[in-house]
Formats: C-alpha cells, sequence, structure tokens
C-alpha cells in the first residue's frame, strides 16, 4: 500500500515575541502528529478551533517548517523537493473564496499562474490548458476574462479549484474548502470534487469542522484536539462507534435537522480545559 | 457570501464617468498635462531665448500694465531676460525635478517596504530601523547641508532629494504589503514554487499600485516645492538656468518696485503645487471602491 | 392573543446602479409572546435584511412598505426616532453573529452593557452594573468582577457571544432577535450557546426570533419557522411539520442537499437570479426540476397541515426530492 503522504511525528510551536529583549514564548500549535494518506483516498482532518488542523495543513503545504519530525511526498522528503517537483505533486484550495484569488488579475490569469511560475510551457498551451479546467469545473467560458468582484462565492471556489489542477497535481490538501459557502452551492462544490476525484485521479487531505460533510466524502478520518491526533481510523466505523471522549463529544454536537430532539448534553470533563469555555 | 447573481459592477464606462466627474482630478490632470506639454515643447514655444541678455529692456513689466511691451509678455527681469520664455523653460526644471525625485525615491521607499512587508521578522527589523532614522533626520536640513558641500545643480538636487525624500513611499508600502501579504492567493503562489520577488513583483505589486501612485503625486509636489526652496536660497540651480525658485530670489530686490518679477513664478509654482496635491488626492478617492467616502 | 410583532406584506426595494433592488417581496410572518420563531434561508435571500427592518435598522436608501408591520398592536411604519429608541434594548434587543464587531473593542463589557440600561432610564450605575453582574453569572461569564472590566479581545469566541447575550437581556426585552448567532462558533461552543438561549427564553419568557442558514439549529430551537428564498418567503409552518413533510420544492432540494448519513447530496443546480426589475410568478422556477409554464404567473398559497403553508402550484405529492420514488429528478435540469 504506497502512502503518498507520510507525516511522521511532526510537532511545530509558534514563536510569539514578547519583546525586543525577552525570549519568544512557544505556543504549540501541533504535537506528533503521525498520519498516512494512501493514493487515490480521502483522508479528513476534522477539530474545532485551535485544534492545529489549519497548521498541519500549512505543513504539509510546506507553508510552514515542522520544528520536528518529518513529512514525506510521494516517497521523498519533502524539504528535500524542489519547488517545482513540489509544485507538480501538491497543490492548496484555501477556505476563504474571497482571499484566495488576487483581485487584481483576470480568472484567466489566476488559473494560469501555476503554469506560469513552473514555466516550460508556451502562452498558447497554458492557456488552452487554463479554458480546458474552466470548462471542467462548471464555470461558463464568458467569465474567462472577468474579474473576481464580478463572481461569486461558489465560482470563486471553482476557479481555485481550477488552478489547483493546472499542475495535474496528485494530491490536493483542501483548508475547509466548503465552509464559506451556502449548504446548495456546498453541494455542488463537493459533487465537483467527487467528480474530479475520478476523473484526475486525484488524492485529498480535507480539513474540516462540519462532520456531515466530512462523512460523505472522507474515506478516512482523524480527529484532532489542542494540537494532537486524538482518534483516526476508516470513516464508516468511526461515525458508527467513535472511542475517544473528544471525537464522541464532537460526533454528539452535530445537530441534525429532525425535529422534536433535544439538544445535545455537551460535557466537557474529560480534559480540563484550562483556557476557558 | 453574497451568491445572488448581482448586475456587473462598475464597468469600464461607470468608472470614467466618476472620473470626470471628480473636480479635483480633472483640474490637477489639466494643468499637470498643459505644463508637461509646455515644457516640451519649449523651444517652439517660447518667444525668447531665456538666458540671452538683453540690458536695453530690463525691468518691463507685464505687458497688460503701463510701460509693458506686446513682445515681451510677462516683461523681463533686471538683465533684460524674458520672463515668459524663462517661465517657459523653468517648468522643465520644476517637471524634470518632480518627476525624477519621485521615480529615485519611489524606488528605494518601495523597494525597502516590500521587502520589510513581505518578508517580516529580521528584515523588517531592520528595514524599520532604517526607516526610523530617516524619519529623525529633518530632510530639508540635510539636503541644504548636503549641496552646500558639493554644490548645486540639477543633477545634485535630484540625487539628494531622491535619496531623502523615500520615508512616505516606504512606510504605505510596508503597511500595504503587510495586509496583501496574509492573503491566501500569496499562499497559493509560494505552493506553485514563486520565488519571492516573482510574487512581490506580480501578485503583490498591482494591489499595492494605487497606493504608491497616490504617494507619488504627493510626493512631486513636494520636491517641486524643495527646489524651488533651495533655489531660493541659492543652494540650488545656478544662474543663468531658469528656475522658478532662482527666479524669485533674483526677483527679491526688486520686490517693491516689481512685484511681478516674484508672483508670476510664484504663482507658476502654487499652481503646479496645487496641481499635483489634487491630482494626489483625487487618485485616492477614485481608488477606493465606490460609496466608501 | 394578539402576536406580538406582525407583519403582513412586507416589501422592501433598494434603488442602485443597475435598476430598483427587490430585495424582499412580501413576506408576512408573525411571532407571539415567548415564542421561538427562526427565519432559515441561505445568504442573500433577505433574512437578514428582515431582522434589520424590524429593529428600523435598514439602510436610507431602501423603501419599505407593508399592509401591517406591528409591535404590539402600533404601527411600525408610522414610528419616528423617539419609538424606534424606545423600542431597542427595552422591547427588542439583537445579537449578531460576529460578536467582535458588535462589541465596542475600546471599552471595558461592563460599561457596554450599562449602556442600553442607562439610556432607557432604569436605575442608577449601581443598578445597572448590579443588573449586568447577574446577567454575566446567569449565561456563566465568570467571575465576574473581573469580566465586567475586561475588553472583548481578552475573550473567546464563546464567552463574547455569551456576553453579547448577557448584554442583550439587560433590559428585559419582550423580543430578541438572534442574527446567526453560532455561525462562526465551533459545533461544541453552538451547542452550549443553544442551549443558554433556550433556557432563557424559558426563564424570562421572551420570544425568540432567530435567523440562520443552519436547519439543523432550528430543529432543535425553534417553534415554527420560515424557509425564505430570495426576497419571499416560500414555505412556513411549525418546526417539526415542516421539516417531516418539506412540501415547497426548495425546502425539499435544500434538506437534499445537506450531506446527511445515507442519503444522496443532490446540489440545487443554476444560482439565485437578479432581483431586479419586475419578478413574476415564482422566483425558484430557474432552478426547480418541477417547473411549469404556469410558473410565471401567480402562485397560490396552498396547506399541507393548518398552520403549515407553502406557495407553489403543484401538490406536496408531486414536489418530492428524488429520494421520493414519485419524483421527477432534478439532474434533469442540469
Amino acid at each position: 500500500m504506497t502512502s503518498l503522504l507520510e507525516v511522521n511525528n511532526v510537532s511545530l510551536a509558534f514563536r510569539q515575541r514578547t519583546g525586543f529583549f525577552s525570549p519568544p514564548q512557544l505556543i504549540p500549535a501541533v504535537k506528533s502528529v503521525s498520519m498516512q494518506v494512501r493514493e487515490g483516498e480521502v483522508m479528513a482532518i476534522v477539530g474545532e478551533s485551535g485544534s492545529g488542523k489549519s497548521t498541519l495543513a500549512k505543513l504539509v503545504l510546506r507553508l510552514l517548517m515542522p520544528d520536528t519530525g518529518s513529512i514525506t511526498i510521494d516517497g521523498r522528503p519533502s524539504g528535500t523537493l524542489s519547488p517545482r517537483d513540489f509544485a507538480n505533486l501538491v497543490q492548496p484550495v484555501f477556505q476563504d473564496p474571497y482571499s484566495s484569488l488576487n483581485p487584481k488579475r483576470t480568472l484567466a490569469e489566476i488559473i494560469q499562474m501555476p503554469l506560469i511560475v513552473r514555466g516550460g510551457v508556451s502562452a498558447k498551451e497554458s492557456e488552452d490548458r487554463a479554458r480546458e479546467l474552466f470548462g471542467r469545473v462548471g464555470l461558463p467560458m464568458r467569465l474567462f476574462h472577468t474579474y473576481p468582484n464580478q463572481i461569486s462565492g461558489g465560482q470563486r471556489q471553482r476557479v481555485a479549484i481550477a488552478r489547483a489542477l493546472m499542475l495535474r497535481p496528485k494530491l490536493l490538501v483542501c483548508d475547509e474548502p466548503t465552509s464559506a459557502l451556502d449548504v446548495s452551492v456546498q453541494a455542488q462544490i463537493l459533487k465537483l470534487f467527487e467528480e474530479l476525484k475520478q476523473s484526475f485521479g486525484l488524492t485529498y487531505l480535507f480539513i474540516s469542522h462540519n462532520l456531515a460533510v466530512v462523512e460523505r466524502i472522507a474515506d478516512r478520518i482523524a480527529v484532532m484536539y489542542r494540537g494532537e491526533i486524538v482518534e483516526q481510523g476508516e470513516t464508516k466505523p468511526f461515525f458508527a462507534a467513535p472511542r475517544h471522549p473528544y471525537s464522541r463529544m464532537l460526533l454528539s454536537s452535530v445537530l441534525i435537522p429532525i425535529a422534536g430532539r433535544p439538544l445535545p448534553v455537551v460535557s466537557r470533563d474529560f480534559e480540563t480545559l484550562g483556557n476557558g469555555p | 457570501m453574497e451568491e445572488i447573481q448581482s448586475p456587473l459592477p462598475a464597468s469600464r464606462r461607470l468608472r470614467m464617468r466618476r472620473v470626470l466627474r471628480h473636480g479635483g482630478f480633472i483640474f490637477g490632470f489639466a494643468i499637470l498635462f498643459v505644463t508637461i506639454v509646455i515644457a516640451i515643447f519649449a523651444p517652439f514655444i517660447a518667444p525668447h531665448d531665456p538666458i540671452a541678455q538683453n540690458l536695453g529692456v530690463r525691468l518691463l513689466p507685464p505687458s497688460w500694465m503701463q510701460g509693458g511691451r506686446p513682445d515681451y509678455l510677462l516683461g523681463t527681469d533686471h538683465l533684460g531676460r524674458d520672463y515668459l520664455s524663462r517661465l517657459i523653460y523653468g517648468s522643465r526644471i520644476s517637471l524634470i525635478v518632480g518627476f525624477s525625485t519621485m521615480l529615485i525615491a519611489g524606488a528605494i521607499g518601495s523597494a525597502l517596504g516590500f521587502a520589510g512587508g513581505y518578508f517580516g521578522g529580521r528584515v523588517d527589523d531592520i528595514v524599520t530601523y532604517v526607516i526610523n532614522c530617516r524619519l529623525s533626520m529633518p530632510g530639508l536640513l540635510v539636503a541644504l547641508a548636503v549641496i552646500s558641500l558639493v554644490g548645486g545643480s540639477l543633477a545634485t538636487i535630484v540625487l539628494v532629494l531622491g535619496l531623502l525624500f523615500w520615508d512616505r513611499y516606504a512606510v504605505v508600502v510596508r503597511t500595504a504589503t503587510q495586509q496583501v501579504r496574509n492573503a491566501d492567493f500569496i499562499d497559493a503562489a509560494r505552493v506553485a514554487g514563486a520565488s519571492a520577488p516573482w510574487i512581490i513583483w506580480n501578485e503583490i505589486r498591482p494591489n499595492v499600485l494605487h497606493h504608491i501612485l497616490v504617494i507619488a503625486t504627493l510626493e512631486m509636489a513636494m520636491a517641486i516645492l524643495s527646489e524651488a526652496s533651495l533655489s531660493f536660497l541659492g543652494l540650488g540651480i545656478r544662474a543663468p538656468t531658469p528656475s522658478w525658485g532662482l527666479m524669485i530670489a533674483e526677483g527679491r530686490s526688486f520686490l517693491f518696485a516689481k512685484p511681478y518679477l516674484v508672483w508670476v513664478p510664484g504663482i507658476a509654482i502654487f499652481l503646479l503645487v496645487l496641481a499635483t496635491n489634487l491630482l494626489g488626492d483625487g487618485l485616492r478617492d477614485l481608488s477606493q471602491p465606490e460609496g466608501r467616502r | 392573543m394578539s402576536p406580538l410583532l406582525n407583519i403582513e406584506g412586507l416589501r422592501i426595494d433598494i434603488p442602485g446602479h443597475a435598476g430598483v433592488l427587490r430585495a424582499i417581496r412580501g413576506i408576512s410572518f408573525s411571532i407571539g409572546e415567548g415564542e421561538s420563531f427562526a427565519i432559515v434561508g441561505e445568504s442573500g435571500c433577505g433574512k437578514s435584511l428582515t431582522a434589520m427592518s424590524v429593529l428600523g435598522l435598514l439602510p436610507r436608501s431602501a423603501v419599505l412598505s407593508a399592509e401591517t408591520m406591528s409591535w404590539k398592536n402600533q404601527d411600525m411604519r408610522l414610528f419616528g426616532r423617539r419609538q424606534w429608541s424606545h423600542l431597542h434594548g427595552l422591547e427588542i434587543a439583537a445579537i449578531f453573529q460576529e460578536p467582535m464587531t458588535a462589541l465596542n473593542p475600546v471599552l471595558p463589557i461592563g460599561d457596554q452593557m450599562i449602556e442600553s440600561f442607562l439610556h432607557h432610564r432604569l436605575g442608577d450605575r449601581k443598578a445597572a452594573l448590579s443588573r449586568a453582574g447577574e446577567l454575566l453569572e446567569r449565561v456563566g461569564v465568570v467571575p465576574v468582577g473581573r469580566r465586567l472590566r475586561q475588553y472583548p479581545h481578552e475573550m473567546s469566541g464563546g464567552l463574547r457571544q455569551r456576553v453579547m447575550i448577557a448584554m442583550a437581556l439587560m433590559c428585559r426585552p419582550k423580543l430578541m432577535i438572534a442574527d446567526e448567532p453560532t455561525t462562526a462558533l465551533d459545533v461544541t461552543t453552538q451547542v452550549e450557546i443553544l442551549a443558554l438561549l433556550k433556557e432563557l427564553q424559558a426563564d424570562t419568557g421572551m420570544a425568540l426570533m432567530l435567523i440562520t442558514h443552519d436547519l439543523g439549529v432550528v430543529a432543535h430551537v425553534a417553534d415554527r419557522m420560515a424557509v425564505m428564498y430570495a426576497g419571499e418567503i416560500v414555505e412556513t409552518g411549525s418546526v417539526a411539520s415542516v421539516l417531516s413533510r418539506p412540501a415547497h420544492p426548495y425546502t425539499r432540494a435544500l434538506l437534499s442537499c445537506l450531506p446527511t448519513r445515507g442519503q444522496p447530496l443532490i446540489p440545487i443546480p443554476g444560482v439565485v437570479p437578479a432581483l431586479i426589475g419586475e419578478l413574476e410568478g415564482c422566483i425558484f422556477r430557474n432552478r426547480c426540476g418541477f417547473a411549469m409554464p404556469d410558473c410565471a404567473s401567480q402562485i397560490p398559497e396552498r396547506e399541507v397541515a393548518p398552520g403549515h403553508a407553502y406557495r407553489c402550484l403543484l401538490a406536496r405529492d408531486d414536489t418530492g426530492s428524488t429520494t421520493d420514488s414519485s419524483a421527477a429528478p432534478l439532474e434533469a435540469f442540469q
């Protein structure tokens, strides 16, 4: 079983400067996290704010460097890959559709950016590929040369996805890609993710706080709490019987749209919470 | 989170209309444009040679006043040089100083701002320190000191002003870069393997450009005024080159008898600086999205 | 018993560059004492605008008209500044999605909490602080003394929202409007805040108008609900009835596109149409899998059960989603 992504005992603490002369304060974000993602599967990382899931995503994307531990992508240590090789393997889809597109560039330019950076393709080829992806993600061609401020949030996410596919990566790291979208738009985008995975043979590292979404789309799931993975496993068994108390608390907090049920009782006494509610 | 399909926002035509409605911008642009044209076509517009002396016609008042002559529209100075021609050629000095300083200071300040804003950490510490050093110096006084050591000339002024007045660019570009830096599209470029210079030039610069333009116009006004002040003090352009500041200095001795020697170039400086300032204000107003007054 | 708030035929137009935006087109609903009413819809449907109109906080350019718009039988359309000012905080209070922007970052919590109390002259500063402390205790923001002196940025999101709720209760309002109160919070915190709201409602007998996009939240908090789409209420009724027997195609489509267990995920194709100019017929028809030519004319109101109504030409059995055997597939509309 080939692991496309391997995270081995990775830790990262943020340094907060407390003054010019005093040593920085260490705030742990990710603590000894290990996991593997096999080629072709969808691995979901779930957690609430402060869990470290977004930090983990950034570590995998090489936007941050781990203090300890290693990350291996396609068999090679992530740190040794050249920028070009890395870009050919891993690409991101971010949460905020309003921050992930350069407002001063047209959609055509935005989508082609990774190919322009990597080089090696003619301008025409680059545009052709961009057009093809534009259509593939369900955007009407008349919008190809427009600016981001003229399209909706759901459409922006489609552009972000098209951009991520320009270099035909193997792994897509998606950090809450549908959290900022309406429910009906979210459904459209999730469907798109499913289709693209089939056509392009993609592997997803899917970060989310929405358990319902994760249940639908993920093969395996890892639950993060305060920087650590508290539970991981196959999706179906997890949802049927979560083992860790935090996982159970998380699962019971999901509100299903069926009337007549009482609000779940959230008990936080499995671990003393130092920093208040 | 607007999923409603809003009608196409400010199209080119709507934006043009907004621009044309902005009085200050139009006025500033017009005056600046006219001045540039005058400066470029000076040899064809000026009726006389600006440095040719003719003591027989010295100190003539402007043509509409008593004693004036139609062939010396704005009169002559104490050496009989046609004031209109000097004014026209003087515009070259002001504009050259304005634009050159703007370019040099803009390049230095923006480079520092981009570096500090993008890289943060130690680099930013250094950049901030440099900016603070510069801000704690009284710019014009330093310029005065330097020029009195090396001597005044167009090149010296441009260099000294350019190497000194970059601070506002640096501060504004640094802050603007910091804001753009946190956007996800910058991270997307990083993951795609783009180098820092590539990102700064292609992703950050377009989002910061309007700030730079506004500062540029305002700094240009400052540069023009500075040159006029320096030349007035005798530490700038040297005679016989016509500079508006120098013209005021030379006319100072005759202030009560022939006041036009002072207010003609004075008004010219005033108009040009006002125009550049209004242009800058207009640019700033117009670069805001509509409705955000 | 007459309702606290009674709205009938509310219309809101907002003039803009490209024409007049018909943001709200004839909605009606009422909220009785102690009732918990939810308006559900996606972004842009007008639910927040509706809340703003009840608070008299519409943008200046907005044009409002209604057949009836009354608070305790007083005509709100005739309200001037004095009446609105009297209403705010004392009769109707509001909490919003993002407490960080709703709270003043440069004032301590205590000072902000007592503002409304003092404005309505319900007592002196000492009485105000005492009530503030009482409420903070009630919502679980402790230790009270320390918290009253803290600034918003010193607290977590969940705490800030609790402070907002306490602040809203200072003058014992009859109605609390909560606009997406838990959207910005973690799911576990969300449950706690919702439980708190329900408890407070039971204690004080106040009514709750909940604005949200989350049907799960509605199911657990509200008694009655209205589904809004593009400026209209397409279905309304008790939460139990609407969620168990949804009738309007949009409601059913919305429920089908929630990624819940065991059900296929069916997105709603298309986008919300631009709400400019004359709009006739059903506003959902460009995305509806059951649209017919007649949908372009007047749509009648139909009943599923007493109190549960929806606007559609079709009977409930004919508007099923594809999980129903009788339904026509929505996919065909792609």
